[in-house]
């Protein structure tokens, strides 16, 4: 056997692998937009907290709103573009690949959304951030083994992030505006960057 | 133990190499989804899935969903082991 049938049959193997078991049709774009719907979202809150009119359940109460849009309108940003670049690749948002990425993507985040609302309930307003990172960083960790690879460091960038949030409540806004905000940007970049 | 002896004779094949590779990293997947990732006529697929059927690598199950019929492929033990063994080989060829 020539060693070029060779090195052309492993990557044969290789390319067939990650077709049928990664979901690879993500936008670059979607990334760097829902970062800055973050970062938004963040500034908004930050001008909030500065408001000495407001007592503390309007300020949660707003915070909580301004979270839930950025989630929705990332989520469907994200929808939207990754549908686009799934049909230039001759690929389906409901691929049985896709729903698999989107099932273990699902896991930690809802699991993590009802921790959060619980954590509300109890008035554990410093936990918030911290866990919101944690859980999401662990949900996108393991949605990577369903697509790019690469997604792992930001989910571990998301999961450090939050543990550092631990110590120091008092800046959760900022923690949060980093991992949702600044590093989704990042990573955004860096993919199209690859792509290219 | 020659270079070319963890090789199998079944995976000389595109096709072949092409349904191994794919029920490796996937529990089952049908006749539809199969023919997509491979890019091949539903004669083709039937007939490189019938010969390695026949060496027992992979398992072929049919079934109906409602009133369509339906046929999936999955890899058998030995079939993972016997391709994992010709993968080494491969490997081993591209670092001579």
């Amino acid at each position: 056997m020539h060693k070029d049938e060779v090195i052309k049959d492993i990557q044969e193997i290789k390319t067939l692998m990650n077709r049928s078991s990664r979901f690879l049709s993500l936008s670059g774009y979607s990334g760097i937009l829902a970062g800055v719907y973050a970062l938004v979202g963040g500034f908004v809150v930050l001008s909030i907290l500065q408001n000495k009119e407001l007592n503390t359940n309007k300020i949660i109460f707003l915070s909580l709103l301004i979270g839930i849009s950025v989630m929705c309108l990332s989520i469907s940003t994200s929808l939207l573009l990754n549908s686009r670049v799934a049909k230039k690749n001759n690929e389906n948002i409901w691929s049985p690949t896709a729903r698999r990425l989107m099932f273990h993507f699902s896991a930690p985040f809802v699991s993590g959304a009802l921790f959060v609302f619980v954590l509300l309930y109890h008035e554990y307003y410093e936990l918030l951030s911290p866990v919101m990172l944690v859980f999401y960083g662990l949900a996108v960790i393991n949605a990577s083994k369903f697509t790019f690879g690469s997604t792992q460091y930001l989910g571990i960038a998301c999961l450090l992030l939050g543990f550092f949030n631990l110590f120091v409540f008092e800046y959760g806004v900022f923690f949060w505006m980093l991992g949702f905000g600044f590093c989704h940007i990042v990573y955004g970049v860096l993919m199209l960057i690859n792509q290219k | 133990m020659g270079l070319l002896s963890g090789l199998h004779k079944a995976f000389d094949h595109r096709i072949r190499l092409g349904i191994m590779s794919i029920l490796m990293v996937n529990e089952s997947v049908d006749f539809v989804e199969m023919k997509k990732l491979l890019g091949v006529t539903d004669g083709n697929l039937a007939s490189h899935a019938k010969t390695l059927e026949n060496d027992m690598f992979i398992t072929v199950t049919k079934s109906f969903i409602g009133k369509k019929p339906n046929t999936r492929y999955s890899a058998t033990l030995l079939g993972k082991k016997q391709f994992k063994q010709h993968l080494d080989a491969l490997e081993k060829l591209m670092n001579t």
